[in-house]
């Protein structure tokens, strides 16, 4: 159960770090 | 270590193919902008300043937000929308949300439910809508930061060619904007659309998304 979290927590930290990643660039008009 | 990778190699596999695929539109995303900066007589740019570029940002996000809008409908449409035949469907008479009983819930729960489908009120009916939400939630702010990037890069584009930048919200009235958006729900509507109807006649020998193959034409909601 432990590496079922683990994997639910990757997933939901790429899409919002990727998220977060591209809206800082977005905002810095790069 | 064995076990981890036999028990989660969907997750892991396309994981993995997710970051290859996206390094690889990195880089041929890299190439073409280059090409265009040159046929612009602009000067060329190194991969670092690229992938950290609004338009490199826009390209991704557009895609992002389209899958998870896919995802939502289906979620969302599939608990009302029947195609009979498919196993994408549920059966003819389940429509909506179906009682406690069939969904564990409540007084209805299991010893192993969710601590939150055990329970009435504001986190049951959270619980009960989690999965909905979120990927409405991740569609949400992935249409913004698209509409976000697609303004920097829109703007960086016209002052390249010496045009006047416009305003956020000038930007979700342009073409550019919109041209994006729809490109990617036309493809996302016809996947959803093709998956519902071919998976009535197609079978995939065991693929959880196909009916066991000797399942009748017209039987819904069975999964092999």
């Amino acid at each position: 159960m432990q590496s079922l979290r683990v994997l639910f927590a990757a997933y939901l930290a790429v899409i919002g770090l990727g998220l977060a990643y591209f809206a800082v660039l977005a905002l810095l008009g790069r | 270590m064995r076990r981890f990778v036999h028990d989660n190699s969907l997750g892991l596999v396309f994981g993995g193919l997710f970051l290859a695929s996206l390094l690889g539109q990195a880089l041929a995303g890299h190439a073409n902008f280059n090409d265009q900066q040159l046929a612009d007589g602009l000067e060329q740019v190194g991969l670092l300043r690229y992938v950290t570029s609004s338009s490199f940002a826009v390209d991704v996000v557009e895609n992002w937000q389209s899958e998870y809008l896919q995802f939502f409908l289906y979620i969302f449409g599939t608990v009302w929308l029947l195609q009979r035949g498919s196993p994408e469907s549920k059966d003819l008479e389940k429509v909506g949300t179906e009682t406690d009983e069939e969904q564990h819930v409540g007084a209805h729960a299991r010893d192993d439910s969710p601590m939150w489908a055990r329970v009435d009120g504001w986190r049951g009916a959270v619980f009960s809508r989690s999965l909905g939400i979120m990927m409405g939630s991740i569609f949400l702010l992935c249409w913004l930061v698209q509409s976000l990037a697609g303004w920097a890069a829109y703007n960086a584009e016209q002052l390249g060619q010496h045009e006047d930048p416009v305003s956020w919200a000038g930007y979700l009235g342009e073409a550019d904007f919109w041209d994006r958006t729809f490109q990617n729900w036309q493809s996302e509507m016809l996947a959803v659309g093709s998956m519902a109807v071919l998976s009535i006649y197609l079978r995939q020998r065991g693929s959880p998304e196909s009916k066991p193959v000797g399942a009748a034409h017209a039987d819904t909601g069975e999964t092999g």
